[in-house]
């Protein structure tokens, strides 16, 4: 994926009607009808939202010619979470690892700090 | 997922990122934990394994860690441009065979109350590059974790 499809896909999601309408459609398919309802939004408003989603690849257009159902394609969202998701889950991986050896390097410290005291006594 | 979030992650320009952490540790072992290569062999890399790790924590002092992702060997190496423990450094990024690319690293520690904050901040020569590590990471990891992830989401946005 590129950078431009990248941000036309965080634009897109950016919106919270917009998370919505796609939730919705994680759920099945839906005409535009099916979509304003819940959202007592006007069926221009949420073909505008449509129109975004679509551009942004993460819906698609079914088959059916008279109802014509959007249906969610998850691999944009697939890449835009794991874009950034992947990178955090790496560094969260290396840093408990971190956090670990730094235990260990408090413990080592105050055991010579106490090894220092009882030489002096 | 039950994972904390510990790690923030933020993009300021097309071509930074800024990864933050706090350790519940003084920044002086932290800085050390982070720089010197006996300690960073022990916790950096995929899955925490470094092939062979070289720190030669001075000004103009080179770094070098190898490792092995997919049995494939890669090695990321570059030059500190500046050392102030235990505040500061900033090195050079660079990856073997992989010519065009080459970022600046900027770490920052901040200590409060025993705790040290953490600041790596990267300049990339372009966003496509920063899009392309970001992507990659430490490990290149399949497609499967990404999908994985967007199950998740989508299980929460059906509740």
């Amino acid at each position: 994926m590129d950078a431009s499809q990248l941000d036309a896909t965080f634009a897109a999601l950016a919106d919270p009607t917009r998370r919505a309408i796609l939730a919705r459609l994680a759920t099945g398919e839906a005409s535009v009808t099916e979509l304003a309802e819940p959202f007592d939004m006007s069926q221009p408003a949420i073909s505008k939202h449509l129109k975004v989603l679509e551009r942004a690849g993460l819906i698609v257009c079914g088959h059916d010619a008279q109802r014509r159902p959007r249906r969610l394609d998850p691999k944009p969202l697939a890449d835009a979470i794991g874009w950034i998701e992947t990178y955090r889950q790496q560094w969260e991986a290396a840093f408990a690892r971190l956090d670990g050896v730094l235990e260990e390097m408090k413990a080592e410290k105050k055991a010579e700090t106490r090894d220092r005291k009882r030489k002096r006594r | 997922m039950t994972e904390n979030i510990t790690v923030t992650i933020t993009t300021p320009s097309d071509r930074e990122t800024v990864v933050t952490r706090e350790f519940d540790a003084p920044a002086a072992l932290v800085f050390d934990a982070v720089t010197k290569a006996e300690l960073i062999k022990r916790w950096y890399g995929p899955d925490g394994f470094l092939d062979s790790c070289e720190s030669d924590v001075r000004v103009g002092g080179t770094w070098r860690f190898a490792f092995t992702v997919g049995g494939k060997q890669m090695a990321k190496y570059g030059v500190y441009n500046e050392i102030d423990p235990p505040r500061r450094f900033v090195r050079t990024e660079r990856f073997e065979g992989w010519e065009d690319y080459e970022a600046l690293m900027t770490v920052e520690f901040v200590e409060r109350n025993g705790k040290t904050t953490m600041t790596q901040h990267f300049v990339f020569p372009s966003r496509e590059l920063r899009d392309t590590v970001m992507k990659t990471g430490l490990t290149p990891q399949g497609m499967s974790a990404f999908y994985e992830r967007l199950d998740t989401l989508f299980a929460e946005m059906q509740r």
